[in-house]
């Protein structure tokens, strides 16, 4: 074990926030900065976040050794023992090599003296520069002294050094004596780091630059951003839904996806990722202050686990969704907007809108933050596209991971303690359930920071589907993965084996695990991460044909020298063959860009053939845009259906016939197909069976559930419990190496250190007076309460947050909330 | 902020007509999380709410007991005030939803014991809600100064 | 699950013909004992008794019109104990409501228990039945027979019209039927037929229409219930009566002692609430001069209130027990009706019933 690495974190958003506590939480110090005054991000501006309306930000603070930070909300700041923040500072020059280096950073004053201030805002009222406010996306002004973001604490203001015209009108009015003006001041300072991680985010795009929909000329054209604003009791119109003309009432709302996105005449040949959902989102909430809401799209992409249920919500309460970009829009006499659209050729409608937003993502051109080239530079996934809150914490951990395992583990000091708390012991050993690539990056990972990890495989072989996986390449990854696994002395690996019986509490639990002649060891172990995979949904008895197969084993079956050689005049796709509704109502994920690559493959071998598709949405997030835009290039041809007139398969003896309805056309068609690709998923494994045996929760179709489907992605909803890869929700190979490593992150937290602190404010059982009613029991959300052997219940210390949930309910005063010291 | 900041920091005083009328005794209980960002907010974008008021900060909603209440009524309180996250938001999971049963059971309860149910308010105000938060309070306060006394302190002179 | 019915011919001896049927479960072995009201040595009140060989069975009297204590209790001692075996046990219907709750809150389990019930007459104070039973030593059968007999019940059942057992396996039945020549007996689940079978019952001839007896006594009683409540609700609101009816309250904790619900092993209000600190009593002496001691004893009730109105299964037993005669039970089961509405909870009406304050676990966004 070595001495705690130190670490430079820049950006301050919720990607350098996980990878800070990452690093802080595992005894590493960080010095976190944002070329802001406070930190947060654009979180800051986004009160309630999609897949479930909610915020819940918080649910990221430690939940072991809570004591290090400070307890309360997030957007007022995030404060932890081994976190400095560093406002208004951002990184010019890096030098040396990773673990040794060099960091210049430069900071500026914000002018205000924090310890002075206290937010009365008198100065606000006289400053006389006025400039559009970045937060609010220009919706609304701000002055050139203001207020950082609306509810950080301490509630000081800043000054903008570049806007600031030194007049010293404010410096006059404040009563504190907290404005101090002047020349600029800067300072730089250098911080000798084992790793630099940038998590600055990407660049927005801005409508303006290419004058867009008649952004910047229309007040009523406004962005997604500066609508968030809008949706928020803390914004410019206190959550009022408001035409910025003339502050009447928007009722009539328009979304116009993919502005700045998926656009080829903008060199943006890729998907932001999170939009569409983001519209949903906005879309959902104003129906709820009564707007009438549409959105414009091109396709729905919602490739999250849950997201196509919050989709099917969202239409079912009454959004209306028209598959079209919209080409012009003018202001219209009175107010409001005049939108032309046309969605289907021919027809062209206008229709009156009173807002239109344009849903921005990522800016064209965004090549990554700076310094992304340089060794020991590490950049998180959120930084260099646009991801959804989920993706960009599991990437942070990753990369957090990534970082610690160039400086090595260090176990806390023991001396120094400002509390003297209470220690539990707990096993430095990790059980992995499954050795697919999920479970093999977790394991390597924690092996890699010297964790002794034991891994459980019901195959004879590591590796998971990697006999499935389509793709060549990625299945030389998961080889290597495997290769590095077996020769690693932490790691030992029970094929054929399965766990049977789990007892015990956070940090020290027992799992029996039996191989196929029922024998097997007890295995103590501090966590466990389930990394149980999954697979591709198998056809149904009805669709056997040899013309007939998922576009995986299509996608394979393209290399046979057989296939390569026939005569193939057309290739059907049909994808979500039935999922994304009903029975598997989530998106796999895969099997559009599988497909999509496969276009390539018989292109180059049959230059002629026909290449139809039959989608309901392409799901091609990020940069994979670019293989649906190849596959157009090609000349693959793409119809669009609805669920419930999907195309019909006739499968005959020597050929297959698809029949469908073209909406472009207006009319049936019809192809004789010479293969047929079906796009009918991946699903997880033995959800259910784990679920039961480790206590956790599971969804419908068998997918573990997270804790949070935003903030602990890889949490199952019981601490020491950890949940990776396809068995929590449909993922590319990255994600799942991700994931594994996000997992391990968090497994890491509880066994790095052997005598892990108690919070100071758990719950505590007084025996005697314990009837073991089991109230308590049922009301503790985080698992933390047990029957013990002694008549009285228990609780496992490092799983209680002290909600006081169990003093509430137990009549008797039997559960107590102790408070040490404080 | 210290962890430790007082609630005297957020408590704004009225000062118009504040001798000539009845001062409510209330207490607030109001969670850590979002409730109480959402009244530091009210309180430094300086939205004025009723002196009256007594705010505690707890953890969770779900961690009130029920007998917590009955006591402060029990003691002279006029209004008891809960606030506490949206559904949802709970930084515990689901502890507000745990303290809409048991304030619905209660609220019963002292009904049952001739208390108005206004006396005992539960609302979700969310960390951006200092508006809300300022609202919620008011109203609270102008409805009890409205019932006037509860006089519910008569009960415990047994 | 079909519901049998018999006949049991009670020769002017229903107590003693229904006990011999019962003794018959313990000589058939169908079940390892049988607890029901009887009396032991000592006294003529009648108690839960363990009986585990039938010719003791002569001192049972299970339609017996007094309960001592609450069977509730000990029925769900012998449930929370006994694995793998089968005991009956004769309960009231508050009784039997009054184990199902306890069963909610892990204090016993049903598995073991087959649970006989009747419809029930109501139950005589402690003091009067005795006081009528040294004239009447019949008494217990008589009772069953007589209404001017059971208007002498205790003022909770009086106004009880929960009288029909809910969730027993065997539910005895008296109203409208000639008891001193039989009574009938029905098995609601199958143990319950199980059990039926081996008493040796007659099959009916006739059917006999219970209703009108029964619509008869719940119209009674309803009514008589609503007036109580009517008149509780009055005191609970109104500070003058409310001090008025507890100011007699010595803080025996009697009724907590009583309550078959109160399963904590020890009162919080034995600890921390009852009898204020002597600072705050003389705070409050300050004020007016006076300040009675010990202090508190509002707050011991309405916590009891707090924890346990909603469960309250109107047994009355609270009442029975208070040594200063205060109607706590009206008091509580005037506020358990409230509660109860609005939480939509009937205590007692179905083991599978989540308890209110667990509902958090059903509902959105959880
Ligand atoms: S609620 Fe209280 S009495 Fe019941 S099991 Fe929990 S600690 Fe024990
Ligand atoms: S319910 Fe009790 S044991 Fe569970 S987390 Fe909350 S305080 Fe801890
Ligand atoms: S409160 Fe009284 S009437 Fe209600 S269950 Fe308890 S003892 Fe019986
Ligand atoms: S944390 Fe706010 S209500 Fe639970």
């Amino acid at each position: 074990m070595s001495k705690p690495g130190r670490f430079v974190v820049a950006g301050a958003g919720i990607s350098g926030v996980r990878a800070s506590l990452d690093l802080a939480e595992t005894g590493h110090e960080v010095v976190l900065l944002d070329t802001a005054p406070v930190s947060g991000g654009i979180l800051l501006a986004l009160d309630r976040q999609f897949p479930n309306d909610h915020c819940g930000m918080c649910r990221m603070l430690p939940m072991l050794d809570r004591d290090q930070s400070k307890y309360f909300c997030m957007r007022l700041g995030m404060f932890h023992k081994n976190v400095t923040f560093m406002p208004n500072t951002e990184i010019k020059e890096i030098g040396g090599g990773p673990g040794d280096l060099k960091v210049l950073l430069q900071s500026w004053s914000a002018k205000v003296d924090p310890d002075l201030c206290n937010g009365c805002g008198d100065c606000l009222e006289v400053c006389p520069v006025s400039l559009p406010d970045d937060l609010a996306d220009s919706l609304s002004l701000r002055k050139a002294i203001f207020k950082p973001g609306p509810n950080t604490s301490p509630s000081t203001l800043a000054i903008d050094p570049d806007s600031c015209i030194l007049c010293g009108k404010c410096k006059e009015v404040c009563q504190t004596g907290a404005i101090t003006l002047g020349p600029d001041y800067e300072q730089t300072l250098e911080e000798k780091v084992t790793a630099v991680i940038m998590a600055t985010g990407v660049e927005y795009f801005d409508p303006g630059d290419a004058s867009m929909y008649g952004y910047g000329k229309y007040a009523d054209v406004i962005t997604s951003l500066a609508f968030e604003r809008m949706l928020s009791s803390s914004g410019p119109t206190q959550g009022r839904i408001l035409r910025p003309s003339d502050g009447a009432p928007a009722e009539n709302i328009a979304w116009i996806q993919c502005v700045g996105s998926r656009n080829l005449r903008l060199g943006a040949d890729h998907c932001s990722g999170a939009c569409c959902m983001f519209a949903l989102k906005q879309a959902g909430l104003s129906m709820e202050k009564g707007s009438r809401p549409t959105i414009f799209y091109m396709d729905m992409r919602t490739f999250g686990r849950d997201w196509q249920k919050y989709l099917d919500r969202a239409s079912s309460s009454g959004l209306r969704l028209v598959r079209c970009r919209p080409h012009s829009l003018e202001a219209r006499n009175g107010g409001g907007l005049m939108l032309s659209y046309s969605p289907v050729p021919g027809e062209l409608i206008d229709e009156h809108f009173d807002l239109v937003v344009l849903s921005v993502g990522r800016a064209p051109g965004w090549k990554g933050p700076d310094f992304s080239d340089q060794d020991g530079v590490l950049v998180t996934g959120g930084s260099k596209r646009l991801l959804d809150i989920s993706r960009s914490l599991v990437s942070a951990s990753s990369v957090s991971f990534r970082a610690a395992m160039i400086s090595g583990s260090p176990v806390q000091a023991e001396q120094g303690d400002s509390i003297t708390s209470q220690r539990v012991k707990v096993k430095s050993k990790v059980l992995v359930v499954g050795g697919g690539p999920a479970g093999l990056s977790a394991s390597l990972a924690l092996a890699g920071q010297g964790i002794s990890v034991v891994i459980v495989e019901k195959n004879d072989f590591l590796g998971g589907n990697v006999s499935q996986i389509s793709d060549a390449e990625a299945r030389e990854r998961i080889r290597e993965l495997v290769r590095d696994a077996e020769k690693n002395q932490d790691i030992e690996i029970l094929l054929k084996s399965r766990p049977m019986e789990f007892s015990g509490t956070t940090g020290n639990f027992q799992t029996h695990v039996l191989d196929q002649q029922n024998k097997g060891p007890i295995i103590e172990h501090g966590a466990v991460i389930l990394a149980s995979g999954g697979s591709q949904s198998t056809l149904p008895a009805s669709l056997v044909h040899p013309k007939v197969m998922t576009v995986f084993d299509l996608h394979r079956r393209l290399d046979d020298p057989e296939i390569k050689e026939k005569d193939l005049n057309c290739l059907v796709f049909i994808q979500c063959f039935e999922t994304r509704t009903k029975e598997k109502n989530y998106c796999s994920r895969l099997c559009c860009p599988t497909a999509l690559r496969s276009v390539e493959k018989i292109r180059s071998t049959h230059p002629e053939s026909r290449i139809i598709f039959f989608y309901r949405d392409i799901m091609t997030p990020g940069d994979l845009e670019h293989l649906y835009t190849r596959a157009r290039e090609l000349g693959a041809i793409f119809i669009p259906y609805q669920t419930d007139i999907p195309p019909k398969l006739i499968l005959e003896k020597e050929q297959v016939v698809v029949e469908g309805f073209d909406p472009y056309l207006g009319e049936e068609v019809k192809f004789k197909a010479d293969l047929v690709g079906l796009g009918s998923g991946l699903g997880p494994g033995s959800g259910h069976e784990l679920a039961e045996l480790f206590g956790i929760r599971v969804d419908r179709e068998g997918f573990l559930i997270e804790a949070d489907p935003k903030w602990r992605p890889v949490d199952s909803g019981r601490e020491g419990i950890f949940i990776c890869g396809l068995a929590r929700n449909p993922v590319s190979l990255d994600e799942a190496v991700d994931e594994g490593r996000a997992a391990a992150q968090r497994a890491m937290r509880l066994v790095y250190n052997p005598q892990a602190r108690m919070s100071v404010s758990t719950a505590r059982i007084r025996p005697a007076l314990c009837s073991m009613c089991g109230l308590c029991w049922t009301v503790c959300p985080y698992f933390a309460r047990y029957p013990g052997s002694k008549g009285a219940m228990e609780v496992d210390p490092l799983a209680c947050q002290g909600c006081g949930a169990c003093v509430a309910i137990c009549p008797n005063h039997a559960s107590v909330l102790e408070v040490q010291g404080d | 902020m210290e962890q430790t900041t007082q609630q005297t920091d957020l408590v704004k005083t009225e000062q118009t007509d504040f001798d000539k009328e009845f001062h409510p005794n209330i207490v607030a209980l109001v969670c850590n999380w979002c409730t109480y960002t959402a009244a530091d907010l009210a309180g430094v974008t300086r939205l004025k709410y009723p002196a009256e008021i007594r705010m505690i900060r707890l953890m969770c909603t779900g961690m009130i007991d029920p007998r917590f209440i009955v006591e402060s009524f029990l003691r002279g309180a006029d209004g008891v005030f809960i606030g506490g996250c949206h559904p949802g938001d709970c930084h515990y999971i689901n502890g507000n939803l745990k303290a809409r049963l048991r304030i619905g059971g209660l609220k019963a309860l002292l009904q049952g014991m001739g208390i108005e149910p206004q006396r005992l308010a539960l609302h979700w105000i969310g960390a951006s809600e200092g508006t809300e938060f300022q609202k919620q309070v008011k109203d609270f306060v102008e409805g009890i100064r409205e019932l006037g006394p509860s006089g519910f302190g008569v009960y415990d002179s047994i | 699950m079909d519901k049998s019915f018999a006949f049991l011919k009670t020769n002017n001896q229903p107590n003693r013909i229904l006990s011999r049927a019962l003794g018959k479960l313990l000589d058939k072995g169908l079940v390892s004992a049988v607890m029901a009201p009887g009396i032991t040595n000592g006294s003529d009140l009648p108690m839960p008794v363990l009986f585990t060989r039938d010719e003791a069975m002569e001192s049972c009297i299970p339609l017996a019109p007094a309960a001592g204590v609450s069977a509730a209790v000990q029925a769900a001692r012998i449930g929370r104990k006994v694995k793998d075996k089968r005991v009956a046990v004769v309960l009231k219907p508050c009784e039997v409501r009054g184990v199902i709750e306890l069963a909610k809150l892990n204090q016993t389990s049903l598995e073991s228990l087959a649970i006989i019930s009747m419809e029930c007459p109501g139950r005589m104070e402690n003091d009067a039945y005795l006081a009528k039973l040294s004239a009447s030593p019949d008494l217990p059968d008589l009772y069953l027979n007589d209404s001017s007999l059971q208007d002498q019940a205790s003022s909770t059942c009086l106004s009880c019209d929960a009288f029909e057992p809910q969730g027993a396996d065997i539910t005895i039945h008296l109203f409208g039927l000639p008891v001193m020549e039989h009574i009938g007996i029905s098995g609601m689940t199958a143990i319950g037929n199980e059990l039926i079978e081996a008493m040796d019952l007659e099959k009916p001839g006739a059917a006999y229409d219970q209703r009108e007896a029964m619509a008869r006594l719940r119209e009674k009683r309803g009514r008589a219930k609503e007036e109580l409540f009517q008149k509780t609700g009055e005191i609970l609101k109104n500070p003058d009566q409310y001090l008025e009816v507890l100011g007699n309250c010595l803080g025996c904790f009697n009724c907590r002692t009583a309550c078959p619900l109160c399963y904590c092993r020890e009162c919080v209000c034995a600890r921390e609430s009852f009898d204020r600190d002597l600072d705050d009593v003389s705070n409050r002496a300050k004020k007016t001069g006076q300040a009675r001691m010990p202090a508190g004893l509002s707050m011991f009730h309405m916590t009891r209130m707090v924890h346990m109105s909603h469960a309250c299964v109107g047994c009355g037993q609270c009442s029975s027990y208070c040594p200063s005669k205060i109607p706590v039970a009206d008091l509580f089961r005037t506020m358990g009706q409230q509660v109860q509405n609005t939480l939509d909870y009937s205590p007692g009406r179905d083991p599978e019933e989540p308890i209110p304050y667990l509902r958090f676990k059903t509902e959105a966004g959880s």
